[in-house]
């Protein structure tokens, strides 16, 4: 389990509630539509961490973005995304916690507030999986 | 995630239509399917581009509207504007022509294929009758369209909605279930019994 108890605001790195997360996929999907957003020059936020944080959450607006799905100090477990791989030892040294396999998202997931962030009803799940609902989601956002 | 796409090194041409290549490749460390819109050289550039992308966007939503009521179709991963990319997750199986002439042919593995057979039909005619109830016509309903994923009967998966299109015509409807006819009939000889099983199972 992952607890940053030291906030560091940057630009290089973004801080995601981990129970959002239902599988690294989710954000290798969003990533992907960060770094489009990049290319054409129509990126929502002004940096591409903030954009992978508005790519996943797959809404409209930005602030709700970051409100839903946006590690605050109340988050007990936090993923830390980067574009950048040499922020990474970096980034090792200056968060207080304990850093634990990205395999483990799946198991600490909060469903419901899952479901309820991308409007996933019960009907979908019957033939869907969760991550599978989720990464349509975000992979259609801006189409 | 160095760079973005998908890694180019595995990427595989799998089918070529008259408006899209369909690639195989691997996006996250997941099979995916790559549908490239190509440009046409008889339209004009901004037509074409325009075209395109409508088309890449109507199919991306057409799979989220069908995965949202219900139906099993392939996920979408990644939606690539510039490039008129559609990336979405490979269904790995039996497409419902191959199966039906492995049953035709007898040589299905399970025991008693035709009742299995029968079991397709109707899921088929259940599917596109909850896509007609919610007033979406697929557009292109073949059996080549139409997978089993891991081979199961009971795991029908609907693939390519390059044509589909909401709509609550009833003339639209009739017509996404003439083609289907046609291609049961024409692909699928002596299939006239298999798709009255589809239309009756549409009925309910």
């Amino acid at each position: 389990e992952i607890c940053a108890t030291v906030r560091q605001p940057g630009k290089e790195f973004a801080a995601i509630d981990a129970r959002m997360i239902c599988d690294p996929f989710q954000l290798v999907a969003a990533a992907h539509q960060a770094l489009h957003a990049e290319e054409r020059e129509k990126m929502a936020t002004h940096a591409i961490s903030s954009e992978l944080i508005y790519a996943t959450s797959g809404a409209k607006q930005i602030n709700e973005a970051f409100r839903r799905f946006g590690a605050t100090p109340a988050s007990k477990r936090v993923v830390l995304t980067t574009f950048d791989s040499r922020v990474i030892p970096e980034l090792r040294q200056l968060v207080k916690g304990k850093e634990a396999d990205v395999n483990l998202l799946a198991g600490a997931c909060d469903e419901i507030a899952i479901r309820k962030a991308y409007k996933i009803n019960d009907a979908e799940l019957k033939s869907s999986s969760l991550i599978d609902s989720v990464v349509t989601r975000i992979a259609i956002m801006r189409v | 995630l160095a760079g973005h796409g998908p890694s180019m090194a595995d990427v595989e041409l799998l089918a070529q239509g008259a408006e899209a290549r369909v690639y195989t490749s691997t996006m996250g460390g997941r099979a995916v399917v790559v549908k490239e819109r190509f440009p046409k050289g008889y339209r004009h550039p901004d037509i074409d581009q325009r075209l395109r992308t409508t088309r890449m966007s109507q199919e991306a939503r057409m799979l989220l509207k069908a995965r949202q009521i219900g139906l099993c179709v392939p996920a979408v991963y990644h939606t690539d504007l510039t490039r008129c990319k559609l990336y979405m997750e490979f269904v790995a199986g039996l497409t419902v022509k191959a199966y039906i002439k492995l049953c035709a042919a007898g040589s299905a593995s399970d025991g008693g294929p035709e009742a299995r057979v029968g079991d397709v039909a109707m899921a088929i005619g259940r599917a596109i009758a909850r896509l007609h109830a919610n007033h979406i016509v697929h557009g292109d309903l073949t059996t080549s369209n139409m997978v089993l994923r891991d081979g199961d009967p009971d795991q029908l998966v609907l693939i390519d909605f390059g044509l589909s299109m909401p709509s609550a015509l009833v003339k639209d409807k009739a017509v996404d279930l003439y083609v289907c006819e046609k291609a049961f009939l024409s692909t699928h000889t002596g299939s006239e019994t298999l798709f009255t099983t589809v239309l009756d199972a549409y009925a309910q």
